[in-house]
């Protein structure tokens, strides 16, 4: 019960996007066309899911012991930009299918704060390793949730008549401030 | 005159926020009150100064296979001490702008400059260019940040100026606020040149 | 060969002198965080014991029985529910009680709650939340005086349960459940070590 609020918690009260404001480069940059969203999304599920463990390890084994945990931030965003480098060169060889789909996004997200965000937030806070797998999970599908829902109405737009200064990003973020108001629906949920 | 150019074209030219559409989180995340904006725009001018000037100082040490590890390295130190002198010495200012202090880290405009210029440009042009891409992304945190205490609270740094009369738009300090007001201003800035385009040719049709 | 060597060095030379930065930075910075953290605790005491002149901190014992393989993360919930025990004393150096942070996952992040005790009733003075991650206007109204008040005069011998003796907060459940349990595990853990400690 406990680990489904985690996984609730991180998905949709605290959208990762929508509410916490993380993530938003790909959010407004890799939403245009349906089928990205979803490969950009499945992929950085990916990575949150492995940044989370390792991240989790690296803050109670060693930087937590040893006293240094002023190199939190060098050692975490050290550690996702090589384990980036890692999965992509373990999908090319393992998984060929796979890193057709999702190679292309991986080194994206390096720079994407919502997996630096979440390993900051996870070493704040008291979650045991099982509890941070579930919350990068959460986070992944909240990230990918955003994603393919302003994707899917961005497709649409295409053929929509929107006033010329509007068009492109500017029509996308009065968008998710839309969708931002819809998920706060969410709020009262537990 | 070359710097004058690097320093002004991050002011409107490619400003970051509202024309390169880059390093948008902390512009949603921060922007709930003047004071926070301009706090976070000055810790963020500070790091890419920095870094902006140390990597274009050790172009030629750094080979260029481990380039971007090594910038990495390099902002990511930058970040810590700015993280670590506000806890010390703004302690209600770093507890308000929480994880997106370390965040700056990952901020696009920093890499992004350290590969585009710094990492290519003499060091005095990439101090000047990383200068005016951090006061450009400044002054847009300063605009949203101004929208939206003015409008959220009723409030301009903190002091009250539209009066008791005026009932705070709650919305404006939360999540959909800030999205719709950076959309609308994106508008506005894209409406800016497309008027003055319009204005040109009425005017040279008169001559 | 030479090139490969080359990148060894250099990203060794950087890492080495981030590290050295950092740690000077670190050594000049933390006794002035510490001191910050230090007043601002001493404010939240003076709030939840009013009448306190002075502080002084109380030895904690160890909360969990030691084991042979310290798991970090399986235990820890337990192990650092209590981080800090302090003793408040008025202008004669007569104990007023004493108060304790005690911490608990709540929605976004970790939840520190200030207990004050009064001494020897051994009865909640009062309780503050220093730190929350909660959503703003929702899970943020544990802030408020109308929930905090609820948990006034209470001992271990209450349940300090939600819905039983503590009134929750509709669609904040896990704000509040994580506060209540909070207190309640707290005291469990600080009233014998305030007693022991002294």
């Amino acid at each position: 019960m406990e680990l489904f609020l985690i996984f609730l918690g991180a998905a949709f009260v605290n959208n990762f996007v929508l509410v916490r404001f993380l993530g938003i480069c790909p959010f407004i940059g890799v939403s245009t066309k349906f089928e990205t969203s979803i490969g950009m999304g499945l992929a950085t599920t990916f990575v949150m899911v492995v940044a989370s463990t390792v991240t989790w390890l690296i803050q109670h084994f060693i930087l937590a012991p040893f006293g240094i945990e002023y190199l939190q931030t060098v050692a975490f965003i050290l550690t996702i930009a090589s384990l980036v480098q890692l999965v992509e060169m373990f999908l090319h060889k393992a998984s060929p299918a796979l890193y057709r789909a999702l190679g292309i996004y991986l080194p994206l997200i390096t720079t994407n704060c919502a997996i630096l965000g979440m390993a900051v937030l996870l070493a704040q806070g008291s979650y045991n390793l099982g509890e941070s797998i579930i919350f990068a999970i959460g986070a992944g599908v909240g990230f990918s949730l955003a994603l393919i829902i302003l994707a899917a109405i961005r497709e649409e737009l295409e053929f929509a008549d929107i006033p010329k200064p509007l068009r492109g990003a500017a029509i996308a973020f009065i968008i998710a401030g839309i969708l931002a108001l819809a998920f706060k629906g969410f709020e009262g949920l537990v | 005159m070359r710097m004058f150019k690097d320093f002004t074209k991050g002011l409107w030219a490619e400003n970051p926020t509202f024309r390169l559409l880059i390093g948008l989180c902390p512009v949603l995340g921060v922007t709930t009150s003047v004071v926070n904006g301009v706090s976070m725009g000055v810790a963020t001018t500070f790091v890419l100064v920095c870094s902006s000037l140390i990597i274009s100082l050790l172009k030629k040490v750094i080979p260029s296979g481990v380039r971007i590890p090594a910038y990495i390295v390099l902002i990511s130190t930058f970040v810590t001490i700015v993280e670590l002198v506000m806890k010390a010495f703004m302690p209600d200012i770093h507890s308000v702008l929480g994880v997106f202090i370390p965040l700056i880290a990952v901020n696009c405009i920093v890499l992004g400059r350290a590969e585009a210029y710094a990492s290519k440009m003499p060091v005095i042009w990439s101090g000047f260019d990383a200068l005016g891409m951090g006061l450009g992304f400044t002054w847009a945190l300063v605009l949203l940040s101004s929208i939206r205490e003015l409008l959220g609270e009723g409030k301009l740094l903190g002091y009250s100026v539209l009066g008791d009369g005026f009932t705070p738009w709650k919305i404006m300090g939360q999540a959909p606020g800030a999205f719709i007001t950076l959309g609308l201003l994106l508008g506005l800035m894209n409406l800016i040149p497309i008027m003055i385009n319009k204005f040109k040719s009425k005017s040279s049709k008169a001559e | 060969m030479r090139e490969t060597l080359r990148m060894i060095i250099v990203l060794t030379v950087i890492g080495m002198v981030s590290g050295l930065v950092l740690s000077l930075t670190n050594s000049w910075t933390q006794p002035i965080i510490q001191d910050n953290l230090a007043r601002r605790l001493q404010e939240s005491v003076l709030e939840v014991l009013p009448g306190t002149k002075s502080v002084r901190s109380v030895e904690l014992p160890a909360q969990s029985p030691s084991s042979d393989h310290p798991s970090p993360g399986a235990d820890q919930k337990n192990k650092e529910r209590v981080s800090m025990i302090i003793e408040s004393l008025d202008e004669s150096e007569e104990p007023v009680g004493f108060a304790f942070v005690t911490e608990e996952s709540g929605y976004g992040g970790v939840l520190k709650v200030l207990v004050g005790v009064h001494v020897p009733e051994m009865k909640i003075s009062s309780i503050t939340i220093l730190e929350h991650g909660e959503t703003p206007g929702i899970g943020s109204r544990i802030e408020g005086a109308e929930f905090r008040d609820q948990f006034i005069g209470l001992t271990t011998n209450d349940p300090i349960t939600l819905n039983r003796d503590i009134d929750n907060l509709t669609g904040a459940t896990v704000s509040a459940k994580a506060v209540t349990d909070a207190v309640r595990l707290g005291l469990e853990i600080a009233v014998p070590a305030y007693e022991g400690g002294r």
